[in-house]
């Protein structure tokens, strides 16, 4: 697959994977976040071009820039993210606006950016959701609540701009290492799994295993899919007591 | 504690606020019935954060101070039927519905708060959308369900939306 692709949330955890494993399969990848150092790093790894900004910040346009830098797109992975350890009653209103703002305001501006040049070259938005926005996690209540409107609007853009000949999908991964739970500032430290629950299929799901489900609806074998989400979480949602399983018999 | 009802003005509200509380436990309901503003990838950023400015941000702070407060509190939320199964030319509202739906499920979850949602097809009586408001307050066992109020439109896909594209 040669493809022009977007990572947003690019520089660490799943969207670093998500750069390298579609870079490995033929894509020129633009690599997007916060940090340049991180940036420009992982984009020298895989060949691709930095692109810096806070996706929240309404006058950054990562499509615009990645666009001018790859001569079209193809993908746009967005995958940035954030999460409060807050329950319900500890969501603050500082947390709830920035939840908001990265993960379904910055979705939503950065699809709406995506979509001529999608429709130009017949491609795709991926969105990074959680299997938090499938079953809700209570410890995690605002990040939950704002995971389950970005699986509503991939559903919503799927049958919107489907016409156009663009296909939306998300991704929910469950606990993933290294990802959000191990790469967040404050939560636990790098590499790090210990007190995490063991899925049903025994092992802990690793950032590659997202990038490769990624790379596949990002590629030409799922040109007919559109307006899904798929639990990449090695079973967790798949029974009220598999997420408190014990590990393989 | 009576009923407290707040969110979207509108029919439904006010049928709401003037039903007597069936219980003499603290009761809030919550309405997210915004005008419907189209399909979510037309509308600007800006006003996707203005529809849930209006409604699901208030609906949170609502409950927030429910459960600091310890409860206990049973609570309703009525939003668009396209809170659960998407309606696109609908599709503000249904993002904002289901941001709405999953308020009320880790609230179910809380400790000191029982919630449900009502999800009801704007073609529906405010009178209905009260009755079914009314029920789940009333069971003490419905916790983080939600009732479709859509005559079954959405109980499987409409004929009409397979042939659309034949």
């Amino acid at each position: 697959m040669s493809g022009r692709a977007l990572v947003t949330g690019g520089t660490s955890g799943i969207g670093a994977a998500i750069a390298r494993r579609l870079a490995a399969d033929g894509w020129r990848v633009a690599v997007a976040g916060r940090s340049a150092e991180r940036a420009e790093a992982i984009a020298a790894e895989v060949g691709g071009v930095a692109v810096v900004g806070d996706v929240a910040d309404p006058a950054h346009d990562p499509v615009a820039l990645a666009v001018d830098a790859l001569g079209g797109l193809d993908c746009a992975v967005l995958n940035a993210g954030v999460i409060a350890d807050r329950d319900l009653p500890g969501t603050g209103d500082d947390d709830w606006s920035r939840l908001l703002a990265v993960n379904v305001l910055a979705v939503h501006r950065q699809a709406r950016a995506a979509h001529p040049h999608l429709a130009a070259s017949g491609g795709s938005i991926l969105l990074t959701a959680s299997d938090a926005g499938v079953w809700g996690e209570p410890a995690i209540a605002g990040y939950s609540i704002t995971k389950r409107m970005a699986l509503q609007l991939m559903r919503c853009l799927a049958a919107e701009w489907g016409p156009d000949g663009i296909r939306v999908n998300a991704l929910c991964p469950g606990d993933t290492e290294p990802g959000m739970v191990t790469t967040t500032a404050g939560r636990r430290a790098p590499g790090a799994t210990d007190g995490w629950l063991t899925p049903p299929l025994g092992a802990i799901v690793q950032a590659a295993d997202v990038a490769g489900a990624a790379a596949f609806l990002a590629g030409p074998d799922a040109a007919r899919i559109t307006g899904v989400g798929l639990l990449v979480d090695a079973g967790m949602r798949a029974s009220s007591t598999g997420w408190q399983g014990e590990g393989p018999r | 504690m009576s009923r407290t009802v707040i969110g979207t003005e509108g029919p439904v509200t006010r049928a709401l606020r003037d039903a007597a509380p069936a219980e003499a436990s603290p009761e809030l309901v919550i309405v997210g019935l915004p005008e419907p503003v189209g399909p979510v990838g037309a509308l600007a950023t800006d006003a996707l954060a203005a529809l849930v400015d209006a409604t699901l941000t208030p609906a949170l702070a609502a409950l927030r101070a429910a459960a600091a407060e310890g409860g206990p509190v049973r609570v309703a939320i009525v939003c668009p039927a396209g809170a659960v199964l998407p309606d696109h030319r609908d599709g503000a509202r249904s993002v904002v519905g289901a941001g709405l739906a999953m308020l009320a499920e880790v609230a179910a979850a809380t400790p000191g708060l029982a919630a449900n949602v009502v999800a009801a097809a704007d073609d529906v009586s405010p009178a209905e959308v009260a009755a079914a408001v009314e029920f789940a307050l009333a069971q003490p066992s419905l916790n983080g369900a939600t009732i479709r109020l859509d005559g079954g439109r959405d109980a499987a896909l409409a004929a009409e939306t397979r042939a659309e594209g034949d």
